[in-house]
């Protein structure tokens, strides 16, 4: 379930921002000169020309991407906690099935 | 197993539920100005931070626990933190360059926060190497890692500090705009409900753990294991 | 006993033993100098490097050096079985965990002695011109990274991996006197203000020999 609305989700803004007019911040970034002022926390607006050369990796993918390591670090440490509880668990009722019938 | 208690049982409700709804409210959050859509990977970027340095606290207050007051309870506490604040920390670390890639134009700086997390990571990486490879008295050797890794961060903050920095400012978070500020607290919960849920899993399993080392102890006081171990 | 007499004895005690094997000494300067040795190949490339790689190189002889020393002191004790008979004694724990520390530390006085003689000479380092500034951040500096690696040099003598674990557990958290250390050598050397390292070094080894003192008994001592 998760999973599926995290996909569809992303995909959904993938594909969103190509049919939407550009927002009116990007449209104000443009209108003005290149050297664009640095705000408070002393970053730089982004606009297209400055990405870099050979800079290709769409923001969308990297956000998909860490959102998707987040999910599959926790999902992963889960299971494995979830594995090895499983494991003592079995082995405390085979011990203790052993010691009862010892004792009898 | 233990009956699951109802705050344990709401943890776990809020952490699936958040973790279902959270990056639909994360897409429909307001686009951030100067840093377009990746400014989105913040949402979790900053509660897997949050949760990292939470889970080294819980991990040195454990430690302690189990140094000085002898408390076994206080070393699972320890355990469990000590893997969960190795979790946060990738998840940090791996979200942050991904988020860096576009606003600095490179995946790692030497930027004091990174520095700080990337350390701390190092630490506690180490702190579960010398509890697995770390012979007898490696439960205390451990702890007293945790102890010197907790008062360690504030040092290498401060030296790395001094020595460069460019990431932004903690005031981000107060400087939220409103519509970011529902999002980032639903991811908070989200966040920290799964960071009671592993917690509880792991602490079950550091007690069934203890549970099977007694009955092992127990039968072979007994004599009951002879002959077929 | 008061602990300044306890932890003399023990320090006149390591120093003998020192003093009658000489293997320490000898083993840590002649790892040192090479490690310079190294160093100069790696770096020297017929100009005299920055500033930067003579403090990077100090530090790091100092750091690698320093483990070496540790690791092969507590091996000492453990072979003879004399950290036993240590906690045995009627000594506080205090007062073993300082005596290690200092004698680390005098160890480590006469190996950065050498290796910033060598790297003056070799490298053409201007460590002359600052030696008291230079001795007492070495000073700070080696007891920072004593008081670290010595209360696990000491917790890992049962360890059977221990001499991977050691550095695995000392270098990240010496990292600020790595980094406190660079800088104010890189600040002498080009004869600006490093008293603001000096003062965090004397911050870092505080919490860190107190908090060494603290843990040490229930760290180091168990069983």
């Amino acid at each position: 379930m998760t999973p599926f609305i995290f996909a569809l989700t992303v995909l959904l803004d993938v594909a969103a921002p190509r049919n939407l007019p550009p927002a009116p911040d990007t449209v104000q970034v443009a209108q003005k000169d290149s050297i664009a002022p640095k705000d408070s926390e002393g970053f730089v607006p982004v606009n297209g020309d400055m990405l870099q050369q050979g800079e290709s990796i769409p923001a969308s993918r990297l956000v998909a991407g860490a959102y998707g390591f987040i999910f599959a670090m926790v999902a992963l440490y889960a299971a494995s906690v979830a594995s090895r509880a499983k494991r003592v668990e079995e082995e405390l009722t085979a011990l203790k099935a052993r010691l009862e019938k010892r004792a009898s | 197993m233990k009956r699951l208690g109802p705050f344990y049982l709401l943890c776990l409700a809020v952490a699936v539920i958040g973790l279902a709804i959270c990056p639909t409210l994360v897409v429909l959050a307001p686009r951030e100005t100067t840093m377009g859509f990746v400014q989105k990977i913040f949402y979790y970027h900053v509660q897997s931070a949050w949760l990292c340095f939470m889970a080294v606290f819980v991990c040195a207050g454990g430690s302690a626990a189990y140094l000085f007051g002898k408390s076994e309870a206080g070393d699972r506490v320890a355990v469990a933190g000590g893997e969960l604040a190795v979790l946060f920390g990738i998840c940090t670390l791996v979200t942050g360059p991904l988020w860096a890639r576009k606003a600095w134009g490179a995946y790692w700086q030497w930027d004091v926060r990174l520095t700080t997390t990337l350390l701390l990571l190092m630490i506690f990486v180490a702190y579960l190497f010398s509890r697995r490879y770390g012979g007898p008295g490696s439960k205390k050797l451990a702890a007293g890692l945790a102890l010197f890794g907790a008062a360690d961060v504030p040092l290498i903050y401060l030296s790395v500090s001094i020595w460069r920095t460019i990431h932004p400012k903690t005031t981000v978070v107060s400087s939220l705009q409103p519509g970011m500020r529902g999002p980032f607290w639903a991811a908070f919960a989200t966040f920290a409900c799964l960071f009671v849920v592993l917690f509880g899993m792991r602490m079950a399993l550091e007690r069934s753990r203890a549970k099977l080392d007694e009955l092992y102890l127990a039968a072979e006081d007994a004599g009951l294991l002879d002959g077929d171990a | 006993m008061s602990v300044v007499r306890e932890v003399a004895l023990l320090l006149w005690k390591d120093v003998v033993v020192e003093l009658r094997a000489k293997e320490l000494l000898f083993g840590t300067v002649f790892f040192g100098a090479i490690l310079v040795l190294i160093f100069a190949f790696a770096f020297y490339g017929g100009e005299r490097p920055p500033v930067d790689v003579m403090s990077g190189v100090l530090w790091v002889a100092i750091a690698l050096s320093g483990t070496l020393a540790i690791g092969r002191a507590f091996e000492r004790e453990r072979e003879g079985n004399t950290l036993r008979a240590l906690l045995l004694a009627p000594i506080s724990r205090s007062s073993l965990y300082l005596s290690k520390l200092i004698a680390i530390a005098l160890l480590m006085a006469i190996v950065e002695l050498v290796v910033a003689v060598l790297l003056s000479f070799m490298l053409h380092a201007s460590l002359i011109e600052h030696v008291l500034s230079l001795a007492a951040l070495l000073l700070l500096g080696t007891v920072g990274f004593g008081a670290v690696a010595s209360l696990f040099g000491a917790a890992l003598g049962r360890a059977r991996s221990r001499d991977v674990l050691l550095p695995l557990l000392v270098y990240p958290l010496s990292v600020p006197v790595l980094i406190a250390g660079t800088r104010a050598t890189t600040a002498l050397l080009l004869g600006e203000d490093a008293s603001f390292w000096l003062k965090f070094l004397l911050v870092y080894d505080a919490i860190f020999i107190s908090i060494g003192v603290w843990v040490f008994e229930p760290v180091a001592v168990s069983e």
